[in-house]
């Protein structure tokens, strides 16, 4: 502390040298551990120091070809995620607005709707039916925007939404119902 | 000769148990001196220091040889009292346990160092440590911000203060004994 500090301070009485000498000495002063504490600390180890983490990784790698089972399960839980991820795709739409798709096929044993708000996946929205007078009909969440889809009856024909108000070709001969939304 | 701690510690690495507690002996002072310091209680400090050596020889193998293995011990030391006993900390100010000390150099107890010893522990921790590290550890002022994770100018803005503090509590004591 020099004088100017001295003075912005307000002591008085102890002078700054002699502090400043008995500060030194506080270097030569400390408290000493207690005794007996080496012997403690080294009753009181573990039997080795923790393996670094990537040695740790490496031993969770079980040896002798046990691998393959928990590389298996690990290949499913990827190939669930993958498909729980693509389910809620679709249902992630389902924050825009609800939408009725309808086909009437008495005869069919399936209808789907494919669009591109399923990014033209089968598989994965099916119509309930046939009701009494042979309708097929679900209703899906989508956001707003253009859709185009059509309906997969038996799992292999294509057929285009009869009732849709616009239609546009689909580059294979077929018509696209078209939803604006 | 004096092994260097660097090659002691590869020696424990090399399943060489038994070399680790010359580290203990190195350092057990300072480890305690900090802990101390930090909680106000010789119990606590106790086991602290033995928590800490404990914790250093578990991650001995995290320890890198470029720096001063005293300093990685001590920083095990901050963090477990930071972390770990920090309402020790607070019941210690409180309690102000009254502690026996001796000095390394000569065992002798000096009316005027026992004064700063109360100043010390009256000093809030953030000024405390700073000062203890600085003018009874020798830690440089780079030292200090490493081990408290702070910058070198607040390093020693700290020192400052804490010295400061400690001189205007030294004086009020002085002074009061004098009225």
């Amino acid at each position: 502390m020099n004088k100017k500090n001295r003075r912005a301070s307000g002591v008085s009485g102890l002078d700054y040298d002699v502090y400043n000498k008995i500060l030194t000495r506080l270097e030569d002063c400390r408290i000493r551990a207690p005794e007996g504490t080496v012997k403690r600390v080294m009753a009181a180890l573990p039997e080795a120091p923790d393996a670094p983490w990537f040695k740790r990784v490496l031993d969770l790698w079980p040896s002798g070809g046990r691998w393959v089972m928990p590389a298996m399960a690990g290949a499913v839980a990827a190939l669930m995620l993958f498909a729980g991820h693509n389910f809620f795709q679709i249902n992630s739409s389902s924050t825009g607005e609800r939408v009725a798709f309808e086909l009437h096929a008495p005869d069919a044993r399936s209808v789907q709707v494919v669009g591109s708000f399923n990014k033209w996946r089968a598989d994965s929205v099916f119509l309930k039916g046939p009701n009494r007078t042979g309708h097929w009909t679900v209703e899906v969440k989508l956001n707003k925007g253009r859709h185009e889809y059509l309906f997969l009856v038996n799992g292999k024909r294509w057929v285009t939404d009869p009732k849709a108000a616009i239609h546009r070709p689909d580059g294979f001969g077929r018509k696209n119902a078209l939803l604006v939304i | 000769m004096t092994l260097p701690d660097a090659v002691i510690v590869e020696r424990c690495l090399n399943d060489q148990k038994n070399e680790f507690a010359e580290l203990v002996r190195r350092h057990q002072d300072s480890v305690y001196n900090l802990a101390f310091r930090m909680t106000n209680n010789p119990a606590e400090a106790d086991d602290l220091t033995q928590e800490t050596f404990i914790q250093a020889y578990r991650k001995l193998g995290t320890y890198k040889s470029e720096y001063l293995f005293r300093n990685w011990v001590m920083g095990i030391c901050v963090n477990l009292t930071k972390n770990r006993f920090r309402s020790i900390v607070r019941r210690s100010r409180i309690e102000q346990t009254h502690v026996e000390l001796q000095c390394l150099s000569d065992g002798k107890k000096d009316p005027l160092i026992e004064a700063l010893e109360r100043g010390i522990r009256k000093l809030p921790e953030s000024l405390r440590i700073p000062l203890i590290l600085k003018h009874i550890e020798g830690y440089s002022y780079k030292d200090i911000a490493g081990l408290l994770k702070i910058g070198s100018s607040a390093a020693k803005m700290r020192v400052k203060r804490g010295r400061d503090r400690l001189f205007e509590l030294l004086n009020s004591e002085m002074e009061g004994e004098l009225t």
